[in-house]
């Protein structure tokens, strides 16, 4: 038998030099910034094992496209040719609205609104913590994606990003319970602040004083306030208004646009020129 | 010498990678609460294996790993992985003696501890509720035990992991 802890100190030793490391991380991770350097190498340095782990999800994927009939795909071809058309009869309106926008804007010597360079990301097939909120995209700072960057869907706002690797990163999901949001009420520009409760389909106004005007049925953009956040981007719709006035402010529970527990594919956006910047 | 050391490394290494990969697989919503908690036992097994090869320190590399992994702040999984290696390897003598079923048994009672450990600290750092779906791996890798120590007893005897 091998003289098991005749070398190296004594286990509770160990132990306690286990514990005194595992305080420093915490601490340094949670109260200081120095941590997001740090997370970048060694979210690049595991990459492998999340594409490892990924690969069986893909693999049956690209079976099922493999298997699918003729028949379906070209009803989908079909669908898809057909919902090509009406959004490019959208698009030809919002060139011109666009046009108009930007010449009203200039008569009012405001600045026209910038356009955002966009790229698509997918979500890896990789199990998060059942704490928080998150999902890992293939995209990371080799393709200049940063920290506390803006994610959409084609619905509407799916969160943003927390944490880089070097191909990957992790997005924060909107309704998760640290995030929250600057928004305003599309029908009468009311601002709040819209946080998420952890929950999926319920994310709630923080407070709104009574009698603040919301119906049911409000959609929610972006206010732009918060700068992370460009403006105008469709958020959530309200679901429910409790004007309960024994409680100090109004309850607003709304139900996210994007279709945060089925992503597939994000949108990765950066201001205009933001990216050739950072290249 | 060298050579042992170096080979025995590897496959302890290999196993703690496909433990890792498990641990963030995806898994359909049903059975997702469920989840084994594949790397803490095979962390636990080889530390009553080879208690001069896997010990705390190994325990807690291991569980900072996982912490990177599944997004958490660094260090959680960490610590529950050091403490729960520190119980085993305090009483692994005893646990080698003890029949599978006993076995189970305490794993499951020594994971109860690692998920309420996980969930303090998290409690502590980020506003989480408690539910008690959080301590549903516990019984699942309890009854996994049971078919796992004889594959990884295979496994190290088959390879000649010393």
């Amino acid at each position: 038998m091998n003289p098991i802890f005749g070398a190296g100190p004594s286990l509770p030793l160990r132990f306690f030099f286990a514990f005194v490391i595992s305080v420093i991380t915490i601490t340094t991770d949670v109260y200081t910034d120095s941590s997001k350097q740090i997370r970048t190498y060694l979210n690049t340095l595991v990459a492998p094992i999340q594409y490892l782990a990924s690969l069986p999800q893909d693999a049956f994927d690209a079976m099922a496209k493999y298997a699918a009939s003729k028949q379906s795909l070209l009803d989908e071809n079909e669908a898809l040719r057909k919902l090509q058309l009406l959004q490019n009869q959208k698009l030809q309106k919002y060139d011109m609205l666009k046009a108009e926008n930007d010449k009203l804007r200039a008569l009012l010597t405001t600045n026209p609104r910038a356009e955002s360079t966009k790229e698509v990301a997918e979500v890896m097939a990789v199990a998060s913590n059942p704490f928080t909120q998150s999902v890992v995209v293939d995209k990371g700072s080799s393709n200049q994606a940063f920290e506390g960057q803006p994610v959409l869907d084609d619905l509407g706002v799916v969160g943003q990003v927390v944490s880089v690797g070097n191909t990957t990163s992790r997005i924060l999901l909107l309704t998760d319970q640290t995030h929250a949001l600057p928004i305003r009420v599309l029908r009468n520009d009311v601002r709040g602040i819209l946080q998420g409760t952890g929950n999926i389909n319920r994310m709630e106004l923080l407070n709104l004083p009574h009698g603040t005007d919301v119906k049911v049925g409000d959609r929610l953009v972006t206010s732009g306030l918060g700068e992370v956040f460009p403006e105008g981007y469709p958020v959530a719709d309200v679901i429910e208004v409790q004007p309960d006035v024994t409680k100090p402010f109004m309850r607003v529970i709304a139900k996210p646009v994007a279709q945060v527990d089925r992503i597939k594919h994000i949108l990765l956006l950066w201001d205009e020129g933001q990216r050739e910047e950072m290249k | 010498m060298i050579k042992l050391f170096r080979s025995s490394w590897w496959f302890i290494t290999i196993s703690v990678l496909i433990a890792l990969v498990l641990s963030i697989m995806p898994l359909p919503l049903e059975i997702k609460a469920w989840r084994p908690d594949w790397l803490a036992m095979v962390i636990i097994y080889w530390t009553i294996a080879l208690p001069h090869r896997v010990n705390i320190g190994t325990a807690w590399v291991v569980g900072f790993m996982l912490d990177i992994l599944l997004g958490t702040v660094l260090g959680i999984h960490a610590f529950a992985m050091a403490l729960v290696v520190f119980v085993t390897a305090s009483n692994f003598q005893k646990l080698r003696n003890f029949s599978v079923w006993q076995q189970a048994a305490l794993i499951g009672v020594f994971l109860l501890l690692y998920h309420m450990v996980i969930f303090w600290l998290n409690r502590f750092l980020v506003q989480i509720n408690f539910s008690l779906d959080l301590l549903y791996p516990a019984f699942t890798s309890a009854l996994i035990w049971i078919w796992l120590f004889p594959v990884m007893r295979g496994y190290r005897r088959r390879f000649k992991v010393r």
